[in-house]
């Protein structure tokens, strides 16, 4: 009698982000015959997921707050207790890593950010690698797979009860030593109040075409006006004009605004697998066969030093009207 | 062990880094000795200078073999993923494309 498969969903005290319970949906379509069950970890663990009914509940003092070595310990001794299928979580930040040390202390090979999987023998597996800019098929051969899929790759609610009924909520202590808790967050510091780049509605992005620190300003203002978060190109946080926070792409943020206005930015794959996810991207660029000018939906092509200022200006005498 | 790190501090055998989160940063603090994953835009790598790379020429260079056990996880192929070709309207040139940006954020209820 096989058990569920675990879907880990990650939480930040509490607070689910929404890219954590797609693994939900990624289960469902993977593993349609199998019982899927979320897993929530610590004092704080949201209980109800819009998502799914069944939920375990792994408690343990020393799983307080977020520390991945002891998620990882005690996700890996909920499945072997529950003799789950597999392992899957979604492949954010923190999902990777807890799902990276499960396979480590259960010495199973651990598949990341999958966009398609078949349970055969082998299974069979395409991830996407080097942020998005490869795709590799694979085999997956393993007594517990253990699976994490990519941002965005099953972003519906797959098969997802909406309503669920009362979650039923299965309660797990595993067995912790001090040591597991060696790596845990001790701080937080908040950046910046309000608009984030994760959450803003809009995000104005200026690239190598910025030119300088000072010709962020009338980047600065379009945002202003539109309620909108500044963010940049790789390019631009290593020449100091912005800080390494305000970056956009694969080795910085990965964002999803309604609209992203990219101003001078080429639009390298390693940009655009961190703003791929946006509804719509309008490109202001002097180039219009770059890239990012060929795959935006709406372009406007010039210096975006001219373009930029006239927006502002035409913004404010609309509203003046 | 913890990954993604864009700061890191040493002090008294304790290790303090720092992680970008959604909303700013989260502090983590490990006891040495630890691994740590950095991210790109922790520092700048300096230039290799001459004597450095002379140096490492005569550098002995230890090689070891390692069988993996069958089965695991196994490439079989790489391939390019397909780009998506939009169709891009282009609102027009210069400053006088300014009008038609605006008329777009107003349509998509973003101005």
């Amino acid at each position: 009698m096989s058990g569920p498969v675990l879907v880990f969903v990650d939480h930040d005290r509490g607070t689910v982000d929404d890219a954590s319970t797609q693994a939900i949906a990624f289960a469902r379509a993977t593993l349609p015959d199998a019982d899927v069950a979320a897993v929530v970890i610590g004092r704080h663990a949201p209980l109800s997921l819009d998502a799914i009914a069944t939920v375990t509940h792994v408690r343990h003092e020393a799983l307080d707050d977020y520390a991945p070595e002891a998620w990882g310990d005690s996700l890996h001794q909920l499945a072997v207790q529950v003799n789950a299928v597999a392992i899957f979580a979604t492949g954010t930040e923190r999902g990777n890593e807890v799902l990276a040390h499960v396979a480590a202390i259960a010495d199973e090979p651990f598949a990341a950010n999958v966009v398609q999987a078949s349970p055969a023998s082998p299974w069979q597996i395409r991830r996407t690698r080097w942020g998005g800019s490869l795709l590799e098929d694979a085999t997956l051969t393993a007594e517990l797979p253990i699976l994490s899929c990519a941002l965005h790759a099953y972003p519906s609610p797959l098969g997802a009860e909406r309503n669920p009924p009362v979650a039923s909520v299965t309660e797990f202590v595993p067995a912790l030593g001090p040591e597991v808790a060696r790596t845990r967050i001790v701080d937080r510091v908040p950046v910046a109040e309000g608009i984030t780049l994760t959450t803003a509605p809009v995000v104005v992005s200026g690239g190598r075409g910025v030119g300088s620190e000072a010709g962020f300003a009338a980047i600065e203002a379009l945002a202003e006006l539109l309620g909108a978060a500044v963010g940049c190109s790789r390019v631009v946080t290593n020449q100091g004009w912005r800080p390494h926070a305000d970056q956009v792409g694969q080795t910085g943020k990965r964002v999803a605004p309604d609209l992203y206005i990219a101003c001078g930015i080429s639009g390298a794959i390693q940009h655009w697998v961190g703003m791929q996810a946006a509804k719509h991207v309008l490109a202001i660029n002097t180039d219009p066969d770059a890239p990012m000018v060929t795959k935006a939906d709406y372009a406007a092509i010039g210096d975006l030093h001219e373009i930029v200022p006239a927006i502002v200006e035409e913004l404010r005498r609309r509203r003046r009207a | 062990m913890v990954n993604g790190i864009k700061a890191i501090d040493v002090a008294d055998g304790v290790l303090t880094a720092r992680r970008e989160s959604e909303a700013g940063f989260e502090v983590y603090r490990l006891e040495l000795p630890a691994v740590v994953g950095v991210k790109e835009g922790i520092n700048l790598p300096r230039y290799p200078t001459l004597p450095g790379r002379l140096r490492s020429k005569k550098a002995e260079v230890r090689s070891l073999s390692s069988a993996p056990a069958p089965g695991g996880l196994t490439m079989v192929r790489f391939e390019t993923p397909v780009v998506e070709v939009s169709e891009t309207v282009l609102l027009g040139t210069g400053a006088a494309a300014a009008a038609a940006v605006v008329d777009l954020l107003y349509e998509l209820g973003l101005a």
